[in-house]
């Protein structure tokens, strides 16, 4: 491709920071015209000063960050290798990488990240749906339907994300949700009637107590204009095709929603995260909460059968259900640390181990008398 | 990612009528946006909206132009925000082959069919020359010759 054609500038058209260069962006914040230099410069310190603020690191960390090929973590990825090194955090910084088993789509982004390793000079950890869960996204969505993929991979990277963690033993997760993504959070929140996660989802680090793994969002105000923009003016190798499973209809319609708000007020972002931070649930009865939990999630019957048995519950901001005598517990399935007798991914995946028998059975179409004895009693026992 | 270079020609008998070369390349997850191509050339006249008193074709002609002959397929055209009554899609583009030059030069909008506006989908990033359109008067923008304009998807995949 040929170099676009130079034009003659207009003072109009200059960088509002360094009145020299001409601009080449307008910031969503505040409507900023700034050149490619004054963008970097702004872009890289207000991360640097959000670092500070909430003091996210302390000297000799080792950090992993939750790299998946996509525009955000690779931007990450870069920025903290650029303010390690400028402001001398002294971070050890680790690419930790989950391989969901979306063929055609982890793949590629998979290839990004290993070149991402080369090109920033970290190590790569790779931890695998397949060799934790011993379910791929592929065969999940097969089995349980396109429409709840986002919610099992949701739930199974969170947990795929702690355990490569500590197979590392690292404590600490930084991930590239950016300010939109927060604001998409509150909103959804909002729009569910979720008060339990309302009031501490836009907490720049969250830690689940009893957890070993802190997680931070050093993005948080950071727009994803601006994380696309100093991708494309890096010339950062980034994988730009988006999953293969589409997020949740009602999700969808709320981030269109939130786009269409932003393309008439930028600073609506912001804004919502602002909301977030100030929302404050008022005290109620700890027992009315469990109540209240139960009768929303009757279908987790794991959780519902663990409340009943303990008077002492506490609803998480996670939405989890919290026993204070089993604190620190494990799950008795998979041993991992969990609140609940049992934790959320295998919750999830025995209701898939379910369904599975009983697509194999009916998928059966040669009745043989043994094997069908068999599997009859393989779903018996479920 | 949807990558446009624009490349004036002139017709040998009139001279006035100049068109422009559009070559289109699509990358990462938007490439398939032209019914499956990656790449593909064509060469149209852009026609001028009757809104505009310049003769010269804006952003929104070029919009108008990709809509009505480049997006072949409805779901590729969520880039785009199309006005209700839509814009007859033509055929004709289907046909063109991959990165083969499409001739004659159309005569769109002459007729006097009315030009809605066309814009694009909130959250979908368009530089003009790497500069941020919003600093470049948007559908507004007079195209010139050699400009290179990509459109990118903020949305997810991050
Ligand atoms: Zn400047
Ligand atoms: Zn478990």
């Amino acid at each position: 491709m040929p170099e676009p054609t130079k034009k003659p500038v207009k003072v109009s058209q200059l960088c509002e920071l360094c009145h020299s260069r001409k601009a080449v962006m307008k910031r969503p914040k505040n409507l900023q015209k700034l050149c490619k230099q004054c963008f970097f410069h702004v872009f890289e310190t207000e991360i640097h000063l959000t670092i500070q603020k909430e003091q996210l690191f302390y000297k000799g960390e080792r950090v992993a960050i939750g790299a998946s090929g996509g525009k955000d973590s690779t931007v990450l990825a870069s920025i903290l290798k650029t303010l390690n090194e400028r402001y001398n955090y002294g971070l050890e910084l680790v690419l930790l990488s989950i391989d969901e088993g979306i063929v055609g789509y982890r793949d590629d982004s998979l290839a990004t990240v290993k070149r991402n390793q080369k090109q920033y000079e970290m190590p790569l950890e790779i931890v695998s749906y397949r060799d934790l869960y011993n379910w791929t996204m592929d065969e999940i969505v097969a089995c349980s339907g396109i429409k709840s993929s986002c919610t099992y991979c949701g739930v199974l990277r969170r947990q795929a994300l702690d355990r490569g963690a500590l197979k590392l033993g690292i404590h600490h997760v930084v991930t590239g949700h950016n300010a939109d993504d927060m604001a998409e959070t509150v909103l959804m929140n909002l729009l569910r009637g979720d008060t339990a996660r309302l009031e501490n989802s836009v907490n720049v680090t969250t830690k689940s107590s009893g957890s070993p793994i802190k997680r931070s969002k050093p993005f948080k105000y950071t727009y994803q204009k601006e994380i696309v923009l100093y991708a494309h003016y890096k010339k950062l190798d980034y994988f730009s095709t988006e999953c293969t499973y589409a997020p949740e209809a009602f999700r969808g319609t709320a981030r269109v929603l939130l786009k269409n708000l932003e393309s008439i007020r930028p600073s609506c972002i912001l804004d919502i995260i602002h909301s977030g931070e100030h929302f404050k649930l008022k005290e109620r009865k700890k027992r009315d909460l469990a109540k209240n939990r139960k009768a929303g999630k009757g279908r987790n019957t794991a959780t519902s059968a663990a409340a009943n048995s303990n008077k002492e519950v506490e609803v998480r901001p996670d939405g989890s259900v919290s026993l204070h005598s089993r604190d620190g517990n494990r799950c008795e399935r998979c041993g991992y640390l969990s609140m609940n007798r049992v934790c959320k991914a295998c919750i999830l995946i025995e209701g898939l181990e379910l369904s599975r028998a009983k697509v194999a059975i009916e998928g059966d179409t040669s009745v043989n008398g043994a094997a069908k004895l068999t599997k009859t009693l393989e779903q018996l026992s479920f | 990612m949807i990558v446009i270079l624009l490349k004036k020609f002139q017709k040998r008998r009139h001279q006035a009528a100049h068109g422009y070369m559009l070559h289109a390349t699509g990358k990462g997850g938007l490439d398939v946006i032209f019914g499956g191509q990656k790449y593909a050339t064509f060469k149209f006249k852009l026609p001028t909206t009757s809104t505009t008193t310049t003769t010269q074709p804006t952003m929104q002609d070029l919009l108008h132009l990709i809509v009505k002959n480049l997006l072949v397929d409805k779901k590729d055209r969520c880039m785009f925000v199309v006005p209700v009554s839509g814009i007859e899609i033509d055929n004709e583009a289907q046909n063109v082959e991959n990165g083969g030059v499409k001739d004659g030069v159309k005569e769109d909008g002459e007729d006097g069919d009315e030009e809605e506006e066309v814009t694009v989908t909130p959250g979908i990033l368009v530089l003009v020359n790497d500069t941020d359109w919003e600093l470049e008067g948007e559908l507004e923008y007079v195209l010139e010759d050699g400009d290179l304009i990509s459109f990118t998807s903020t949305l997810h995949g991050g």
